[in-house]
């Protein structure tokens, strides 16, 4: 892989949505403070449909996909070229497993940097059911990566009143 | 977020203290965060009497106030021997842990906790305290394991 440990660099994993948005700024201001190179890294999942691995592609399967893609790398490159003092970036869009691609980048990341949606988190977690704390992708990559992982919550958002239960 | 530290207020770092060694990870990463952005750092635990079944197990000869006060001490003095002391605080709470933090990094820039403390699973993912703080904190949450200790610089 291309990147060097050397400078020190920030990863960040998008998906195009408001808290990975949010996961850029923060990350951005990070690398800033610490004189780090910014990596922010899109990956798409081309098995993650209903179809079994091995069957070809349909022709309009991945319609909808590329614009998707680069409205999100996009919204990502915007909002890294809106943070004040510019740390350098390098943008990637890799075809992979989400929890792969981000975890096979991060020897040397000094973070990890997530965004996580509150309503994914909480709303839609059927009633009754254990809630999942985190979506699967940063479930995983908390669990696997060697280096601290930074989850930024989606902004605007005010946390849902819930007792915190004991133990 | 980065409103807070615009608009003049004192950075602050709150971090979980449990004396673990995820949990000391977790405070030397938040001394060395605090040094790089010239925030405070925060040091908190949380106690409780514990939850007993049955017949209630007598507990009264046990200060657990002071024991997490000798925790959280001996944590910062593991973690911070070549930091500037008077950057880190302590605080002892009583209360379910989780929710101390929440509560204690209500108006923080960043809440900092191990990935697992003294309770839980062994193969739990995530300790229940870090789960409760990423799922419902207001600042960004970072969860730091122990293998990074050796990663810090």
């Amino acid at each position: 892989m291309a990147q060097q440990a050397c400078t020190g660099r920030i990863l960040v994993g998008v998906d195009g949505s408001q808290a990975s948005a949010a996961a850029v700024r923060w990350a951005a201001a990070e690398a800033r403070l610490r004189g780090m190179r910014l990596h922010v890294v899109h990956a798409r999942d081309r098995h993650a449909t209903d179809q079994a691995p091995y069957a070809p592609p349909s022709p309009g399967q991945f319609a909808a996909g590329p614009a998707a893609e680069r409205a999100a790398l996009k919204a990502a490159m915007r909002e890294a070229a809106a943070s004040a003092g510019r740390p350098p970036v390098h943008f990637e869009l890799v075809d992979g497993p989400p929890v792969r691609v981000l975890l096979e980048r991060a020897p040397g990341a000094a973070m990890l940097v997530l965004g996580s949606t509150r309503s994914a988190r909480l709303a839609d977690a059927p009633v009754g059911k254990p809630r999942a704390p985190l979506g699967p992708v940063a479930r995983d990559c908390l669990r696997a990566a060697p280096c601290p992982v930074v989850i930024v919550a989606e902004p605007g958002v005010r946390p849902e009143v819930e007792p915190v239960g004991t133990g | 977020m980065t409103s807070r530290a615009e608009n003049g207020s004192q950075r602050r770092i709150v971090v979980g203290v449990d004396g673990s060694p995820p949990s000391k990870a977790a405070l030397s990463w938040a001394v060395e965060q605090g040094r790089r952005t010239g925030a405070v750092v925060e040091a908190v635990i949380a106690w409780e009497i514990p939850a007993t079944y049955g017949y209630p197990v007598p507990v009264s000869d046990v200060n657990w106030e002071q024991l997490a006060k000798q925790a959280v001490s001996d944590a910062v003095a593991d973690v911070a021997d070549d930091a500037a002391p008077g950057k880190i605080s302590c605080k002892v709470v009583e209360g379910n842990a989780a929710q101390v933090l929440l509560d204690e990094s209500a108006d923080a820039d960043l809440l900092v906790v191990g990935n697992r403390g003294h309770s839980g699973f062994v193969e739990a993912l995530l300790g229940s305290t870090s789960q409760h703080c990423v799922q419902h904190a207001t600042c960004p949450v970072v969860i730091v394991g122990d293998s990074v200790s050796s990663h810090l610089s």
